[in-house]
């Protein structure tokens, strides 16, 4: 720009604009203010191409500027009312508005922004009002007769509703939002699945119509028809892609599918579209971390809170990006800045445990406790179905994860061997997985409930009440894609918590019970849980080691004289003090080497990062090998590589430790309070390696020491080892089933007693 | 020319819809593609193309009856263009309509000769026809077009396999394995076949190799449990069989040879699906199976009605209404086709074979029906009543019996065949899933129904490798 006069320069940074390019004509902008600071136009002018940018944070300070050099002008008053507005304050937005109207009493868009905050505020026929009067100054904006249908429909007009859309519907509008109000219209004038009905009607009279596509998605997603709806999504998108709506729902729609890859796609095709639009900078970062893509993840929710401002959603993903990168302390602040349920649920479930000192019992106990008094609110009433004649109990299963997944294998092989005669097994599949687990539950169940993607809460508890169940077991837990929380209304007289972010307690009401054993819960741990502890006799899971799982390979330190540790669990189990007990143990043994392999190793900034802590720690890192993630049967294959599993602390192995096993490498464990710290100390007790289990860091370091000087003694045991585990409790289904049914039927029988 | 090109080019959101669903459906995602696909076809005048690609997601969804007329709406819009008639040609195919399919398919090669995608569905249509020189010089040319082809190579193998030549469909399928290794389909193929030319050993390390070595597969699971029964080990087989009834546990089929296997209690008789699903499977080859297996049931059955009617034998006379249950392709139809003077009707449970015996054009009616059913539904009066190789799908015989005596005209005849258990037996299931009858039983239950034996003959009724199946072949009338 050196070359352009001001003048020159503005017109070309405003043409930028207008074509839709603001972050072009930013460095101009930037460069003109810096000259002439004083300038109103030039900073309102760089303010709004910030907030056109995605700017947001940088936005309000030449907003600011500009409304006091210009302070009888209208635009830097509504700009930063919009700003506000972005940010979700909500008060101060409307009190801006309202100081731009007082400018130019015509804004219509500072009429529209002040709708939009009548109607979010629950004054909808105020915002129908404010709307009307924008649409005299500006007939033909598709824009504000959507907004004005919105109003009317959260009025109870949704007959006028769907009057004002047939306008826009023949005419075409922005086809996402278009196409979310009709279905808003649609659903509140004919009930959910009439409305239904009548958009897929609509679609074989204009197939081209790409609203009609969208709204049509909307509903099925309403109706809890997750396959429906992103086929709809698909087309709507084929028929507008260029619509941010669209893209977004479509984005959203393939996140619930579990395609995250298609996901991060369209959510950047949609952010590209609509930069300032929150929840698709926090659905993108959510798809970057569930792609393991951990430190782009966590820049671009940071970003995101800086342009919005604090949002619970976005620092709680946040926190589960900081966990997975192995950074415990920041996701545990970050949980906390989170507040609200989620930080307890946070505290609970996917952050807490992997934390030393908030991953203890009793802390996880306080968090439960308080979870447990804020979701007893609100509680839906419930009638027990009418007792049967006959003496099969319905037992219902509900999880995300019936499939290749640890609560697949640790299980199937128990389900399977319910005694089909004492219980008929109902299986609530949140979303379907392929595979020979799937299929395994498929052939046990007497009835198989697909419950698609993003069905809505309400729906759900209908259905599984419909089941008229008799005992309910919760398989998912408060991690992604569980629905736990949706069980404190109750869905049947006896609910049992098992696997499936079993890490702690649930803190939900109305969860009667917490399947478990007598190593993971002794005597004496009843005040840690907000259910009772239902005691299986051997461990509390069943382990179906894969067909395909190589042969247990000959020991390495026989090749090498010296041993081989290794520890293949996610970098969010291992602390800085786990580090600091590694570093005692290769300290200790000179020629000792340590093999990581996880997800999260694969992402570059987060290995570099783990390195320095490693080094901080005190690890020789020239004897720490590092792998990022590999195919199953490659993982277990590299259990060949090593001769001891360090078991991290104090959120334990739980699957790694029976495949370590299977695989023929004995886990050393330090034993801790919580559920997550006693997972792998209940199966090696159940394969009756128990010592392998200590209660100290000490203990931990010493004992590693001792065990890796004993080359043969390690050779002897990986020979038996497969023998071992395969002959245990560990993988008995018969013994399992058996021992399954004895307890189920216990706690269905001391379900009106008190504990 | 151009001017009307140009003006039936379909606008842009239209290609996309097509563009995307197509992409959708090549990346096996057809329930994605549906709602662009359907969108695409219900543009009035839509093109072939949009039809066609909804015929192809319908199908893959398993929706076959609507991926019928969208494969119809395609093929005629399209002028016949080859994609629709394969797709056509598949899905007739699927639903029991081969002969139809092997029309389509022959379509696609007419209007375009070079097509290999079209030869090579010809060619498989062929050899599931029993066609079998046409059908192998037309995968021969497929394979031949692309040779670095796993997926060729397999089904020349297939086409070799189904005419008997084993060896050579080990040397192509050895070929496809290796270019394919990971495809489950291929080995159990391969297995199959080496159990077909009599090698359940070799038959066991293919499959056992495969199962290491490819995602679990309830067709690999099958040959092996196949393999591991005919040498005997039926725990192992059992095993197998197990598996692959996890994986498919909707199959009657499977279901049926776990509980042959002992892994059930055996059925009273065998369960329908089961019958139904192993002759839709293998009909249109099952003519050419047996007829390797030495299959005499039809020459003793034709030979015990010239001797019980010697005018007719001699072509004085012609038989009055037949009825064949358990018709299957209509072998028995086609043996007395010179005999016939009346109706011949055919009753089976399985719709392929139905079809196979329709296309013989000597059955006056066909009923795709179980045979009790039938017998309950039937009115008339036969002359001749046949029941080749059908009861081993029976255990117990009295009630069927008496019902089929009810249905013979005076004077009319009875014939059936059955697998032979130990003499003291009354009936077994056996291993193969089929059930066998003891001799005294037999002539006790025709007894019983008031049936006398005009010949009973033991022998052997066919042959499974060197070891002859003992059998019992009876020609029956009424007694009194």
């Amino acid at each position: 720009m050196d070359g352009l006069p001001g003048r020159e320069a503005l017109a070309a940074a405003l043409a930028d604009m207008a074509a839709g390019q603001p972050a072009r004509a930013l460095p101009t902008l930037r460069a003109l203010v810096e000259a002439a600071p004083e300038d109103a136009v030039l900073q309102l002018n760089l303010g709004m191409a910030l907030m056109d940018a995605g700017h947001l944070s940088e936005a309000e300070a030449p907003l600011l500027a500009a409304a006091q050099a210009a302070p009888r002008h209208p635009e830097p008053c509504f700009r930063l009312a919009r700003l506000r507005h972005l940010r979700g304050d909500t008060p101060t937005a409307e009190t801006l508005y309202r100081a731009a109207l007082a400018r130019a009493p015509g804004h219509v868009a500072a009429l529209a922004g002040l709708a939009e905050v009548a109607r979010s505020l629950g004054r909808p026929e105020e915002a129908a009002s404010l709307l009307r009067e924008a649409l005299l100054h500006a007939p033909q904006d598709a824009g504000l007769r959507l907004a004005l249908a919105r109003a009317l429909v959260h009025s109870g007009e949704a007959a006028a509703a769907l009057e004002e859309l047939a306008e826009p519907l023949r005419r075409g509008g922005p086809a996402g939002r278009l196409g979310a109000v009709w279905a808003e219209a649609l659903r509140a004038r004919h009930g959910s699945e009439r409305a239904c009905a009548l958009a897929r009607e609509q679609a074989q009279a204009h197939p081209l119509c790409a609203a009609r596509a969208a709204g049509l998605a909307v509903l099925c997603e309403a109706e809890g028809r997750g396959a429906a709806a992103l086929s709809a999504w698909r087309a709507a998108e084929a028929l507008a892609p260029e619509d941010p709506d669209i893209l977004a729902g479509l984005a959203q729609s393939l996140a619930r599918h579990r395609d995250h890859a298609a996901a991060l796609d369209a959510f950047d095709r949609a952010i590209a579209l609509a930069p300032d639009e929150p929840a698709l900078r926090l659905g993108r970062g959510e798809q970057l971390w569930r792609l393991h893509r951990l430190s782009e993840a966590a820049d671009a929710l940071r970003a995101a809170l800086r342009d919005f401002g604090p949002d619970e959603r976005t620092r709680a993903t946040l926190a589960l990006v900081l966990v997975s990168q192995g950074l415990q302390d920041e996701a545990m602040a970050e949980a906390e800045a989170a507040g609200g349920e989620n930080a307890l649920l946070l505290g609970l479930t996917s952050v807490g445990p992997y934390h030393p000192e908030a991953g203890r019992a009793e802390v996880l106990a306080a968090r439960a406790r308080a979870l447990h008094q804020r979701l007893s609110e609100g509680l839906l009433p419930y009638t027990a179905p009418p007792p049967r004649a006959e003496g099969r109990l319905r037992l219902g299963l509900i999880s995300a994860h019936f499939g290749k997944h640890p609560v697949g294998w640790l299980t199937v092989a128990g389900i399977e061997h319910l005694p089909r005669e004492q219980f008929e097994v109902h299986v609530f599949s949140l979303g379907d997985r392929p595979g020979e687990i799937a299929a395994r539950f498929r052939a046990r169940a007497d009835a198989w409930h697909l419950v698609e993607p993003g069905t809505p809460d309400a729906m759900l508890l209908e259905r599984l009440r419909g089941a008229e169940l008799d005992i309910l077991i919760e398989l998912g837990g408060h991690g992604q894609g569980g629905r736990a929380r949706l069980l404190r209304h109750r869905a049947a007289p006896v609910q049992i918590k098992w696997v499936g972010s079993q890490a702690a307690s649930t803190g939900t009401p109305n969860i009667d019970w917490m399947l478990t054993d007598r190593w993971e819960t002794p005597e004496g741990f009843e005040p840690y849980y907000t259910e009772r502890l239902l005691r299986m006799p051997d461990g509390y899971v069943c382990y179906s080691p894969p067909p395909a799982a190589p042969p247990v390979a000959p020991s390495p330190a026989g090749f090498s004289g010296a041993v081989t540790f290794g520890c293949y669990n996610n970098l969010a189990k291992v602390t800085p003090r786990v580090l600091a007990a590694w570093a005692r143990i290769l300290d200790a043994l000179p020629e000792a080497r340590l093999v990581l392999r996880t997800h999260a190793l694969g992402d570059g900034p987060t290995r570099e990062g783990f390195t320095a802590r490693a080094r901080a720690a005190g690890l020789d890192l020239a004897r720490v090998e590092m792998h990022g993630a590999v195919p199953h049967d490659q993982l277990l294959a590299a259990y060949g590589e090593i001769d001891i599993s360090l078991d991290p602390f104090p959120y334990t192995g739980g699957l790694t430790v029976c495949e370590s096993l299977w695989m023929g490498v004995p886990v050393l464990t330090l034993v801790g309070s919580s559920f997550a710290g006693r997972h792998a100390f209940s199966h090696l007790s159940n394969v009756g390696l128990a010592d392998w289990a200590v209660f100290s860091e000490e203990a931990y370091v010493s004992e590693a020491i001792r065990r890796a000087r004993d080359i043969p003694a390690l050779a002897a045991l990986r020979a038996g080892m497969r023998a071992r585990v395969a002959a245990s409790p560990l993988c008995d289904g018969p013994r399992f089933g058996a021992h399954l049914a004895a307890v189920l039927r216990e706690a269905w029988e001391r379900r009106d007693r008190p504990a | 020319m151009l001017a009307s090109v140009a003006e039936s080019t379909p606008p842009a959101a239209l290609m996309r819809l097509m563009e995307r669903g197509a992409a959708l459906l090549a990346e096996g995602r057809a329930a994605e593609s549906l709602e662009l696909l359907q969108r695409a076809a219900s543009v009035p005048d839509a093109p072939a193309l949009a039809h066609g690609l909804l015929a192809e997601a319908l199908e893959a969804e398993g929706r076959l009856d609507e991926a019928l007329l969208a494969a119809d709406r395609a093929v005629r819009s399209g002028e016949g263009a080859p994609p629709w008639l394969r797709a056509r040609a598949r899905i007739r195919r699927a639903l029991g309509q081969s002969l139809a399919g092997l029309d389509d398919a022959a379509a696609a090669v007419m209007a375009d000769p070079s097509d290999i995608e079209s030869k090579s569905l010809l060619g498989i249509c062929l050899s599931e026809a029993g066609r079998h020189d046409e059908a192998l010089l037309l995968l021969h040319q497929a394979f031949s077009a692309e040779p670095g082809s796993a997926q060729r190579a397999a089904m020349l193998g297939f086409g070799f396999l189904r005419a008997g030549r084993h060896a050579a469909a080990e040397e192509v399928l050895g070929l496809a394995e290796a270019m394919a290794p990971q495809a489950p389909g291929i080995a159990a193929l391969r297995a199959q076949n080496a159990l077909a030319a009599g090698e359940p050993e070799r038959a066991i390390a293919i499959a056992e190799a495969a199962v290491h070595r490819c995602a679990a597969d309830v067709r690999l699971f099958s040959v092996l449990g196949q393999a591991r029964q005919r040498l005997g080990q039926d725990a192992a087989a059992l095993d197998a069989y197990a598996a692959a009834l996890r994986l498919d546990p909707g199959s009657g089929y499977l279901r049926h040879l776990v509980a042959a296997l002992g892994g059930d209690a055996a059925p009273a008789r065998a369960d329908g699906r089961y019958v139904a699903e192993v002759f839709d499977g293998y009909a249109s080859r099952f003519e050419a199976s047996l007829f390797a297996l030495g299959y005499r049931v039809p020459g003793m059955m034709l030979r015990m009605i010239e001797r019980a009617r010697p005018e007719v034998a001699a072509g004085r006379a012609k038989l009055g209404p037949v009825l064949d249950l358990g018709c299957g392709t209509g072998l028995m139809g086609a043996t007395l086709h010179d005999l016939l003077g009346d109706a011949l009707v055919g009753v089976d449970m399985s719709s392929r074979m139905i079809e196979e015996a329709r296309a013989k054009g000597v059955y006056t009616r066909l009923d795709c029906l179980d045979i009790e059913a039938a017998l309950r539904a039937e009115e008339g009066l036969y002359d001749v009543i046949l029941l080749a190789d059908v009861l081993c799908y029976f255990g117990e015989l009295a009630p069927l019996l008496r019902q089929l005596r009810a249905r013979l005209a005076p004077g009319g005849l009875l014939l059936l065949s059955v697998e032979a258990a130990a003499p003291e037996a009354r009936w077994t299931l056996a291993r193969s899933g089929r059930y066998a009858h003891g001799e005294a039983y037999l002539r006790a239950a025709l007894a019983e129904a008031g049936l006398v034996a005009r010949e009973f003959r033991s022998e052997p009724i066919r042959w499974e490798g060197e070891d002859p199946v003992q059998g019992h072949v009876v020609c029956a009338m009424a007694g009194g």
